[in-house]
Protein backbone atom coordinates (compact mmCIF):
# COMPACT_ATOMS: atom_id res chain seq x y z
CA UNK A 1 0.00 0.00 0.00
CA UNK A 2 2.80 2.41 0.86
CA UNK A 3 4.76 1.93 -2.38
CA UNK A 4 1.59 1.58 -4.49
CA UNK A 5 -0.43 4.49 -3.13
CA UNK A 6 1.12 6.69 -0.45
CA UNK A 7 4.56 7.14 -2.00
CA UNK A 8 3.26 8.04 -5.48
CA UNK A 9 0.95 10.61 -3.84
CA UNK A 10 3.90 12.01 -1.87
CA UNK A 11 5.96 12.18 -5.07
CA UNK A 12 3.21 14.12 -6.85
CA UNK A 13 2.84 16.46 -3.88
CA UNK A 14 6.58 16.95 -3.92
CA UNK A 15 6.66 17.78 -7.64
CA UNK A 16 3.50 19.87 -7.94
CA UNK A 17 3.13 21.47 -4.50
CA UNK A 18 6.40 21.61 -2.57
CA UNK A 19 8.97 22.15 -5.34
CA UNK A 20 7.13 25.09 -6.97
CA UNK A 21 7.40 26.92 -3.61
CA UNK A 22 11.10 27.32 -4.35
CA UNK A 23 10.60 28.83 -7.84
CA UNK A 24 10.95 32.44 -6.67
CA UNK A 25 14.05 31.61 -4.63
CA UNK A 26 15.64 29.84 -7.60
CA UNK A 27 15.00 32.89 -9.81
CA UNK A 28 16.79 35.17 -7.34
CA UNK A 29 19.58 32.83 -6.30
CA UNK A 30 21.33 31.23 -9.28
CA UNK A 31 23.73 29.35 -7.00
CA UNK A 32 21.04 27.03 -5.69
CA UNK A 33 19.96 23.76 -7.27
CA UNK A 34 16.76 22.38 -5.78
CA UNK A 35 15.35 19.11 -7.05
CA UNK A 36 12.48 16.86 -6.05
CA UNK A 37 13.62 13.26 -6.07
CA UNK A 38 10.86 10.81 -5.15
CA UNK A 39 9.69 11.91 -1.70
CA UNK A 40 12.82 13.96 -0.99
CA UNK A 41 13.89 17.51 -1.73
CA UNK A 42 17.59 17.97 -2.45
CA UNK A 43 19.29 21.34 -2.10
CA UNK A 44 22.74 21.91 -3.55
CA UNK A 45 25.04 24.88 -3.94
CA UNK A 46 26.90 25.19 -7.26
CA UNK A 47 29.67 27.12 -5.50
CA UNK A 48 29.76 24.55 -2.67
CA UNK A 49 28.79 27.15 -0.10
CA UNK A 50 27.26 24.29 1.90
CA UNK A 51 27.17 20.51 1.68
CA UNK A 52 24.42 18.84 -0.34
CA UNK A 53 21.25 18.53 1.70
CA UNK A 54 18.41 16.04 1.39
CA UNK A 55 15.13 16.63 3.20
CA UNK A 56 12.44 13.96 3.35
CA UNK A 57 8.74 14.62 3.53
CA UNK A 58 7.41 13.55 6.96
CA UNK A 59 5.33 10.38 7.20
CA UNK A 60 7.74 8.57 4.90
CA UNK A 61 8.67 4.93 4.39
CA UNK A 62 10.29 4.50 7.80
CA UNK A 63 7.25 5.84 9.60
CA UNK A 64 5.00 3.41 7.76
CA UNK A 65 7.38 0.52 8.42
CA UNK A 66 7.07 1.02 12.17
CA UNK A 67 3.35 1.73 11.89
CA UNK A 68 2.86 -1.59 10.12
CA UNK A 69 4.69 -3.46 12.88
CA UNK A 70 2.90 -1.53 15.62
CA UNK A 71 -0.52 -1.97 14.03
CA UNK A 72 -2.72 -3.81 16.49
CA UNK A 73 -0.08 -3.89 19.19
CA UNK A 74 -0.58 -2.46 22.65
CA UNK A 75 1.97 0.32 22.29
CA UNK A 76 -0.48 3.16 21.79
CA UNK A 77 1.69 5.78 23.46
CA UNK A 78 4.54 5.00 21.10
CA UNK A 79 2.21 5.36 18.12
CA UNK A 80 0.96 8.72 19.37
CA UNK A 81 4.56 9.84 19.83
CA UNK A 82 5.35 8.80 16.25
CA UNK A 83 2.39 10.69 14.81
CA UNK A 84 3.24 13.80 16.81
CA UNK A 85 6.92 13.69 15.88
CA UNK A 86 6.12 13.48 12.17
CA UNK A 87 3.58 16.29 12.43
CA UNK A 88 6.10 18.50 14.22
CA UNK A 89 8.58 17.75 11.44
CA UNK A 90 6.44 19.73 9.01
CA UNK A 91 7.31 22.82 11.05
CA UNK A 92 10.88 21.92 12.03
CA UNK A 93 11.99 20.80 8.55
CA UNK A 94 10.42 23.87 6.93
CA UNK A 95 12.14 26.11 9.47
CA UNK A 96 15.53 24.47 8.90
CA UNK A 97 15.20 24.74 5.11
CA UNK A 98 14.16 28.40 5.45
CA UNK A 99 17.24 29.04 7.62
CA UNK A 100 19.47 27.36 5.02
CA UNK A 101 18.00 29.32 2.13
CA UNK A 102 18.34 32.52 4.17
CA UNK A 103 22.09 32.02 4.25
CA UNK A 104 22.56 30.18 7.54
CA UNK A 105 24.72 27.50 5.96
CA UNK A 106 25.73 26.01 9.31
CA UNK A 107 22.30 24.37 9.38
CA UNK A 108 23.12 22.05 6.42
CA UNK A 109 24.98 19.40 8.49
CA UNK A 110 22.22 19.61 11.12
CA UNK A 111 19.56 18.83 8.48
CA UNK A 112 21.57 15.87 7.16
CA UNK A 113 22.27 14.61 10.68
CA UNK A 114 18.58 14.78 11.51
CA UNK A 115 17.68 12.90 8.32
CA UNK A 116 19.97 9.99 9.16
CA UNK A 117 18.94 10.05 12.83
CA UNK A 118 15.28 9.93 11.79
CA UNK A 119 15.91 6.90 9.59
CA UNK A 120 18.04 5.19 12.21
CA UNK A 121 15.51 5.86 14.95
CA UNK A 122 12.52 4.51 13.07
CA UNK A 123 14.41 1.56 11.60
CA UNK A 124 15.77 0.65 15.06
CA UNK A 125 12.29 0.95 16.55
CA UNK A 126 10.98 -1.30 13.80
CA UNK A 127 13.63 -3.91 14.49
CA UNK A 128 13.18 -3.85 18.28
CA UNK A 129 9.38 -4.08 17.98
CA UNK A 130 9.64 -6.87 15.43
CA UNK A 131 11.88 -8.90 17.75
CA UNK A 132 9.57 -8.19 20.69
CA UNK A 133 6.49 -9.30 18.77
CA UNK A 134 8.30 -12.41 17.55
CA UNK A 135 9.21 -13.36 21.12
CA UNK A 136 5.63 -12.89 22.29
CA UNK A 137 4.15 -15.22 19.66
CA UNK A 138 4.25 -18.99 20.40
CA UNK A 139 6.24 -21.15 18.00
CA UNK A 140 4.25 -22.37 15.01
CA UNK A 141 1.92 -19.36 14.77
CA UNK A 142 2.20 -16.32 12.56
CA UNK A 143 2.72 -12.91 14.12
CA UNK A 144 -0.08 -11.70 11.88
CA UNK A 145 -2.57 -14.20 13.33
CA UNK A 146 -1.57 -13.54 16.92
CA UNK A 147 -4.21 -11.99 19.20
CA UNK A 148 -1.67 -9.31 20.11
CA UNK A 149 -1.65 -8.16 16.52
CA UNK A 150 -5.41 -7.67 16.43
CA UNK B 1 23.47 11.74 14.41
CA UNK B 2 26.98 12.24 15.79
CA UNK B 3 28.42 10.07 13.05
CA UNK B 4 26.65 12.09 10.36
CA UNK B 5 28.02 15.33 11.80
CA UNK B 6 31.54 13.87 11.87
CA UNK B 7 31.03 12.66 8.33
CA UNK B 8 29.73 15.99 6.97
CA UNK B 9 32.15 18.21 8.87
CA UNK B 10 35.35 16.15 8.72
CA UNK B 11 35.32 12.93 6.69
CA UNK B 12 33.57 14.32 3.58
CA UNK B 13 35.74 17.47 3.25
CA UNK B 14 38.86 15.40 4.03
CA UNK B 15 37.83 12.85 1.42
CA UNK B 16 40.50 10.22 2.07
CA UNK B 17 38.22 7.55 3.51
CA UNK B 18 35.62 8.22 0.82
CA UNK B 19 38.29 8.00 -1.88
CA UNK B 20 39.59 4.71 -0.49
CA UNK B 21 36.07 3.24 -0.33
CA UNK B 22 35.16 4.44 -3.82
CA UNK B 23 38.34 3.16 -5.48
CA UNK B 24 38.38 -0.15 -3.60
CA UNK B 25 34.65 -0.57 -4.33
CA UNK B 26 35.33 -0.14 -8.03
CA UNK B 27 38.19 -2.61 -7.76
CA UNK B 28 35.95 -5.25 -6.13
CA UNK B 29 33.20 -4.58 -8.67
CA UNK B 30 35.61 -5.01 -11.58
CA UNK B 31 36.78 -8.34 -10.14
CA UNK B 32 33.18 -9.52 -9.71
CA UNK B 33 32.26 -8.51 -13.27
CA UNK B 34 35.42 -9.97 -14.80
CA UNK B 35 34.80 -13.22 -12.93
CA UNK B 36 31.22 -13.38 -14.21
CA UNK B 37 32.32 -12.83 -17.80
CA UNK B 38 31.51 -9.15 -18.41
CA UNK B 39 33.84 -7.01 -20.51
CA UNK B 40 34.50 -3.98 -18.37
CA UNK B 41 36.64 -0.88 -18.24
CA UNK B 42 37.62 0.44 -14.83
CA UNK B 43 39.92 3.22 -13.76
CA UNK B 44 39.99 4.96 -10.41
CA UNK B 45 36.44 5.78 -9.44
CA UNK B 46 35.00 5.00 -12.86
CA UNK B 47 33.68 1.67 -14.05
CA UNK B 48 31.50 0.59 -16.96
CA UNK B 49 30.81 -2.19 -19.40
CA UNK B 50 32.72 -1.87 -22.67
CA UNK B 51 30.75 0.20 -25.16
CA UNK B 52 28.31 1.54 -22.57
CA UNK B 53 28.09 4.60 -20.34
CA UNK B 54 30.29 4.28 -17.28
CA UNK B 55 29.42 5.16 -13.70
CA UNK B 56 31.50 7.24 -11.31
CA UNK B 57 31.47 6.56 -7.58
CA UNK B 58 31.46 9.96 -5.93
CA UNK B 59 32.16 10.78 -2.31
CA UNK B 60 29.00 10.26 -0.32
CA UNK B 61 27.80 7.45 -2.58
CA UNK B 62 29.84 4.60 -1.20
CA UNK B 63 27.85 3.53 1.85
CA UNK B 64 30.06 5.30 4.38
CA UNK B 65 27.13 7.34 5.72
CA UNK B 66 25.20 4.15 6.37
CA UNK B 67 27.97 2.86 8.61
CA UNK B 68 26.94 5.31 11.34
CA UNK B 69 23.41 4.02 11.33
CA UNK B 70 24.57 0.41 11.28
CA UNK B 71 27.06 0.80 14.12
CA UNK B 72 24.83 3.13 16.18
CA UNK B 73 22.27 0.42 16.82
CA UNK B 74 24.84 -2.25 17.65
CA UNK B 75 26.73 0.02 20.03
CA UNK B 76 23.52 1.22 21.72
CA UNK B 77 21.77 -2.12 22.11
CA UNK B 78 22.37 -3.81 25.46
CA UNK B 79 24.84 -6.67 25.22
CA UNK B 80 28.38 -7.92 25.67
CA UNK B 81 31.03 -5.66 24.12
CA UNK B 82 32.96 -8.60 22.69
CA UNK B 83 29.91 -9.62 20.67
CA UNK B 84 29.31 -6.03 19.58
CA UNK B 85 32.89 -5.76 18.37
CA UNK B 86 32.57 -8.99 16.37
CA UNK B 87 29.33 -7.74 14.79
CA UNK B 88 30.80 -4.31 14.01
CA UNK B 89 33.89 -5.74 12.32
CA UNK B 90 32.10 -8.51 10.42
CA UNK B 91 29.21 -6.21 9.48
CA UNK B 92 31.55 -3.53 8.18
CA UNK B 93 33.37 -6.12 6.11
CA UNK B 94 30.13 -7.46 4.66
CA UNK B 95 28.92 -3.91 3.89
CA UNK B 96 32.23 -3.19 2.19
CA UNK B 97 31.88 -6.27 -0.03
CA UNK B 98 28.20 -5.60 -0.70
CA UNK B 99 29.15 -2.10 -1.82
CA UNK B 100 31.40 -3.72 -4.44
CA UNK B 101 28.45 -5.83 -5.55
CA UNK B 102 26.27 -2.70 -5.71
CA UNK B 103 28.80 -0.91 -7.90
CA UNK B 104 28.96 -3.97 -10.18
CA UNK B 105 25.17 -3.84 -10.40
CA UNK B 106 25.33 -0.14 -11.32
CA UNK B 107 27.81 -0.80 -14.11
CA UNK B 108 25.68 -3.54 -15.64
CA UNK B 109 22.38 -1.73 -15.08
CA UNK B 110 23.68 1.45 -16.66
CA UNK B 111 24.73 -0.47 -19.75
CA UNK B 112 21.27 -2.01 -20.18
CA UNK B 113 18.82 0.60 -18.82
CA UNK B 114 20.66 3.92 -18.74
CA UNK B 115 17.33 5.79 -18.86
CA UNK B 116 16.35 4.29 -15.48
CA UNK B 117 19.64 5.18 -13.76
CA UNK B 118 18.03 7.48 -11.17
CA UNK B 119 15.63 4.78 -10.05
CA UNK B 120 18.45 2.24 -9.66
CA UNK B 121 20.61 4.70 -7.78
CA UNK B 122 17.86 5.79 -5.41
CA UNK B 123 16.65 2.30 -4.56
CA UNK B 124 20.01 0.53 -4.43
CA UNK B 125 20.44 1.13 -0.69
CA UNK B 126 17.17 -0.65 0.03
CA UNK B 127 18.22 -3.62 -2.09
CA UNK B 128 21.86 -3.98 -1.09
CA UNK B 129 22.59 -2.27 2.23
CA UNK B 130 19.42 -2.45 4.29
CA UNK B 131 19.02 -6.26 4.21
CA UNK B 132 22.59 -6.55 5.52
CA UNK B 133 22.08 -3.89 8.19
CA UNK B 134 18.79 -5.39 9.36
CA UNK B 135 20.24 -8.91 9.42
CA UNK B 136 23.14 -7.80 11.60
CA UNK B 137 20.78 -5.84 13.86
CA UNK B 138 18.61 -8.93 14.22
CA UNK B 139 21.65 -11.05 15.08
CA UNK B 140 22.59 -8.37 17.62
CA UNK B 141 19.19 -8.62 19.34
CA UNK B 142 19.46 -12.40 19.40
CA UNK B 143 22.98 -12.38 20.84
CA UNK B 144 21.93 -10.03 23.61
CA UNK B 145 20.78 -11.87 26.71
CA UNK B 146 19.10 -8.79 28.12
CA UNK B 147 15.54 -7.63 27.46
CA UNK B 148 14.88 -5.19 24.66
CA UNK B 149 15.00 -1.49 25.61
CA UNK B 150 11.28 -1.24 24.84
CA UNK B 151 10.44 -3.64 27.67
CA UNK B 152 11.04 -0.78 30.06
CA UNK B 153 8.53 1.47 28.29
CA UNK B 154 4.94 1.69 29.40
CA UNK B 155 2.43 0.50 26.85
Amino acid sequence: MYFGLIRPVQEQLNIHLIHPMFDDILKDNKDLVIKSIQDDITIESKKDLFIDVRVSIPFGAYYFLVLFILFGSERKSLMRWMHAYNLVLFIISSLLVWLLLSGSYWVAPVINAHEIAYKALFLSLGMILFVKEMKSVPLGTSIFSSSRMG
Amino acid sequence: MGWQLIYDLYLLPNGRLDEFLSISGVSIASKILSFTGFSIQAEGRIIGCVGARAVEINNGCNGLQLFGMFSGFIVSYPGIWKNKLILLVSGSLVLFLVNGLRIAFFAVFNSIYPEHWDLAHDTSSYIFFYPVVLTFWYICTQMSSEDSPLDQLQT
